[in-house]
């Protein structure tokens, strides 16, 4: 299974209002190839996107189709993967499907007499069916004319080289893909490639090239002919993030692509249509001194009643009152916030309705995250500065406020005050798109999933969930053992068919704090639908820190095929050491070292782009002590991590999120147990960094 | 329980209440009449906003101030509904209504409330802030548009308003002002009836220009005003029925 609940289109379907950032490097464009990167129609240009956006691209030509997802990394750095389908690619084998990534980076910026100046490299890492290499220049001439010229290597230098650099290109054994190609790069045949580009209005651009691609493998398998080197598009936005392209290239195919433009900084709905809050309520003034009195503590009813209005009004909030201490000036609560993605929203919520309920001597409010049952920090705060703050910018209460570890003591049931109903369950569709063998294209899996959960305490929690799929699944005709390792990973297709209806998860976990700084979690039952045994996970965290350093093992067991109660006979102790750092410029990396599900040691690598609403946009490699030969195509296990936070998308708060892995391909190699509830992401969102970095809606 | 507490426990029930979009019935005391009250506003403004709606061809309504489109009944029914302050306001963009009126009171400021979940704050009549309207004005410093509006003469400073971006953090605009005293004005609406100086404020910055305008009585008290909030939302009329 490599792609969860894909929402992309059904963004799309909303329309963006995609405004566009302030040019950082100049020269952007909206355009896309045919091969989804920016650019021409098949030339590359040195233009880039828009810092941070997200493209997805669906193209069709002749018979040969390609799905690609482009990530502008940084300003100047964009990368790609590619999903191709070469029809009649190879007289015996017949279509082909290819996966692809590129890189492209921008040198130099465009000025006023001088181009903008890019390199790049396109499949580098696959089996290198298009692997190129090109320097290309672009100048913008008035507001809506711009030339490319560029030299190409590999693919982009076989139509009318020029010359060659170091004679003939290299050969390249890719073996099983997955290796960089280095030593190609730049060798060989160098042919010129040019292109113009014109901005008719704001929803037509013209495009014409001169194209360096001979197009030799396609001519070969006989699906297209060369009449030509020109090409020609037209691309039409339909709205601000929907983009379609029509191509006629090399005078004899023609073809069409589809493209879905996304930004995390452009949030598909606006956030902030949820009813305004509580306004504050200040207190009386002092010379009122029976107001201020203290005597109410005395009668411990009062601390009843009040703890019982702040559990009504803070569940109107979807914030979820699990204790609260009173003193005559300080109040010390717990609250479990279920509904606003920024904490700090949470937070602001819950000290508006602390003026309204407590007694003016009541000064200090040191409100501490609860998830899990498990206490993330404390932020206190003074009500003066509530009340004297409360319209002004929400930096001015941040610089108030103290945000401290909280006391490392899980919520105890006989605390909480909002009690809530143990049991709980809910039946959803799901769909699932995924692909099981290295030569079947993406497969979407609809069904239904049944999910419940008993809550023994408030740490400590039952979850199951029952799946049954109505439409598209794999049946074991689509099985081919393939690996060399122990299918801990491959036989997907197999627990797909027999599986239906099948228990995806059943576990008993618990959470902890061992110690000051110190969060665990034990996990024991049917973890994935894959396998099914005990783990336990720790985590050393500081609530200020960058830098978070844990550890997991598991025994675990490969489950039967029909994902009910049974196990087959492979069995594996795995577990990693992981460390994970935030380098506070919206990059952040995890490392975890250990040994896989096959048995296997080695290393994941993983780096993301962050940003403070919550999307997340990363690549991970894992390399393990696994032969190329044994861990088959594509050589080590590679891919592309998206996380979208859907307050973004809907607008109204909610801290759920989209999450999606793509996987150039899933093999037995390099494969990590799956289990919900590890502890870094939900204990990092109640922390400093994602506390402070979300704190703008302090006040909303 | 004491005397005291009980009042703090039931005032908080009662606000909560009040503010609330939907569940206005149950508790006692002046904020949840106040619930109730926007709720009939919000009825009123239903009907408001039907009124007000642009015709097809843009063309007035013939018919003219006749039956529910007379905008005298609309008031006439809004006054009734509440004996405290109250104000209709419109997103000129769009022409959605809403009825508000004060739902809290903290030092200068006092904030606004419609039934349907909207807040705007303002200080002595000058928009502070907004929420529930999507791109909110999340907070402002405008000390001196304050002063020199409500005193009514001829003034340039600089305003400040903190939005947040599509990440979520918090950016700042820095608009300049000039501040120009026209003509005087009957305000007759509701339960006001007063003159008025016509105040344009007069703002630019990096990226945006944005004209407000303030009717201002002798006292300083704005009467009613067009206020721009942010460039999604655009500008707010601002119609005070009853201050």
């Amino acid at each position: 299974m490599n792609i969860s609940r894909v929402v992309f289109p059904k963004l799309a379907a909303l329309g963006l209002a995609a405004t566009p950032a302030v040019a950082d490097v100049g020269t952007q464009t909206t355009s896309y190839t045919i091969y989804g990167t920016p650019g021409l129609i098949a030339m590359p240009t040195a233009e880039v996107a828009t810092d941070s956006e997200l493209a997805f691209t669906y193209s069709q030509f002749g018979p040969n189709a390609s799905g690609t997802l482009t990530f502008q990394i940084t300003p100047r750095l964009s990368g790609s993967f590619r999903y191709a389908k070469i029809a009649d690619f190879h007289p015996v084998v017949g279509d082909y499907f290819d996966r692809s990534f590129d890189v492209r980076y921008r040198v130099l910026n465009e000025s006023k007499y001088f181009p903008a100046m890019s390199v790049g490299v396109r499949d580098f890492i696959g089996t290198g069916i298009y692997s190129s290499e090109y320097i290309v220049a672009t100048k913008t001439i008035g507001d809506r004319l711009r030339l490319t010229g560029g030299l190409g290597w590999g693919r982009l230098g076989s139509y009318e080289p020029i010359g060659a650099i170091g004679g003939a290109r290299p050969d390249w054994d890719f073996g099983k893909g997955g290796t960089l190609n280095l030593s190609q790069w730049f060798k060989g045949d160098f042919a010129p490639f040019a292109g113009v580009s014109y901005q008719v209005s704001d929803k037509l651009t013209v495009k014409a090239e001169y194209s360096s691609d001979a197009y030799e493998q396609e001519v070969a398998a006989g699906v297209m002919e060369h009449k030509t080197p020109f090409n020609f598009a037209v691309d039409y936005r339909v709205s601000p993030s929907i983009h379609v392209n029509a191509f006629y290239l090399a005078g004899d195919t023609i073809g069409a692509n589809l493209v879905i433009r996304l930004n995390p900084r452009d949030p598909v709905a606006r956030s902030g249509t949820e009813g305004a809050p509580l306004p504050v309520k200040p207190r009386p003034p002092r010379s009122n001194a029976q107001a201020w009195g203290t005597e109410w503590i005395a009668d411990p009813t009062n601390e009843t009643g009040i703890r019982k209005a702040v559990a009504d009004a803070l569940g109107k909030e979807g914030i979820k009152l699990q204790s609260l201490a009173l003193g005559t000036t300080r109040a010390e609560l717990k609250v479990d916030n279920r509904k606003f993605h920024s904490q700090a929203q949470a937070i602001g919520r819950t000290a508006r309705v602390l003026t309204h309920a407590m007694p003016p001597s009541v000064e200090i409010f040191a409100i501490t995250l609860v998830d899990n049952g498990i206490p993330l920090s404390k932020v206190t705060m003074r009500r003066s500065d509530i009340e004297r703050l409360e319209h002004a910018p929400a930096s001015d209460i941040l610089n108030r406020v103290a945000i401290d570890e909280a006391k490392p003591r899980a919520v105890r049931r006989s605390e909480v005050v909002a009690v809530e109903e143990p049991f709980r369950w809910s039946l959803a569709p799901y769909l699932s798109l995924g692909y099981f063998d290295p030569d079947s294209p993406v497969r979407g899996d609809l069904g239904v999933k049944l999910s419940a959960s008993y809550h023994v305490a408030p740490n400590f929690v039952i979850s199951g969930a029952l799946s049954k799929s109505l439409l598209g699944r794999a049946d074991a005709d689509d099985y081919t053992p393939s690996s060399n390792l122990p299918p801990v990973r491959t036989q997907a297709a197999l627990y797909s068919a027999e599986a239906n209806p099948g228990i995806s998860n059943l576990t008993a976990s618990w959470y902890g704090r061992p110690g000051k700084n110190l969060y665990s979690r034990v996990t024991l039952g049917y973890m994935e639908s894959m396998f099914g045994g005990a783990a336990a996970e720790v985590l050393w965290k500081p609530v200020d820190s960058n830098l978070a350093v844990g550890a997991e093992l598991a025994w675990v067991k490969q489950r039967d095929f029909d994902q009910l109660f049974g196990f087959q006979d492979y069995d594996v102790v795995t577990g990693h050491v992981s460390a994970y750092y935030d380098f506070n410029n919206g990059f952040s990396a995890q490392v975890d070292a250990g040994r896989y599900l096959a048995g296997d040691y080695g290393a994941s690598l993983s780096v993301d782009r962050t940003f403070a609403n919550g999307w997340k946009v990363g690549a991970y490699v894992t390399k393990t002590n696994v032969s190329a030969e044994d861990f088959g195509e594509g050589s080590f296990d590679k891919g592309i991590k998206i996380s979208l936070p859907l307050e973004w998308a809907l607008g109204t708060p909610t801290r759920n999120a989209s999450s999606a892995v793509v996987r150039s391909l899933e093999r037995d190699g390099g494969a990590r147990l799956r289990t919900e509830g590890r502890l870094f992401d939900w204990v990092d969102s109640g922390h400093g960094d994602a506390l402070t970095d979300r704190w703008g809606k302090f006040w909303r | 329980m004491t005397e005291p507490a009980k009042a703090f426990v039931s005032v908080a029930r009662t606000t909560l209440l009040g503010t609330a979009t939907a569940a206005f019935l149950a508790a006692c005391g002046a904020d949840t009449s106040q619930g109730e009250l926007s709720m009939k506003i919000f009825e009123v403004a239903k009907d408001a906003s039907k009124d007000l709606k642009p015709k097809g061809d843009g063309s007035p309504d013939k018919k003219g101030g006749q039956g529910a489109a007379n905008p005298n009944v609309i008031v006439a029914k809004a006054l009734k509904a509440t004996p405290g302050p109250v104000a209709l306001v419109v997103r000129l963009d769009t022409k959605a209504v809403l009825a508000m009126n004060p739902v809290g009171r903290n030092a200068g400021y006092v904030t606004w409330g419609s039934a349907t979940g909207q807040g705007l704050t303002f200080r002595n009549g000058v928009l502070a802030n907004t929420r529930g309207l999507g791109e909110d004005l999340m907070s402002s410093r405008i000390d001196r548009a304050v002063s020199a509006i409500t005193s009514r003469g001829n003034a340039s400073y600089r305003r400040e308003h903190v939005y947040l971006d599509g990440v979520g953090e918090s950016q700042s605009l820095i608009v300049n002002c000039t501040l120009r005293r026209t003509k005087t004005e009957k305000v007759a609406l509701g339960a006001i009836n007063a003159d008025a100086a016509i105040m344009k404020e007069s703002c630019r910055g990096d990226e945006v220009v944005f004209d407000n305008r303030y009717w201002v009585d002798g006292r300083g008290r704005i009467l009613k005003s067009s206020q721009w909030v942010s460039q999604e939302i655009g500008n707010l009329a601002i119609q005070n029925l009853r201050l």
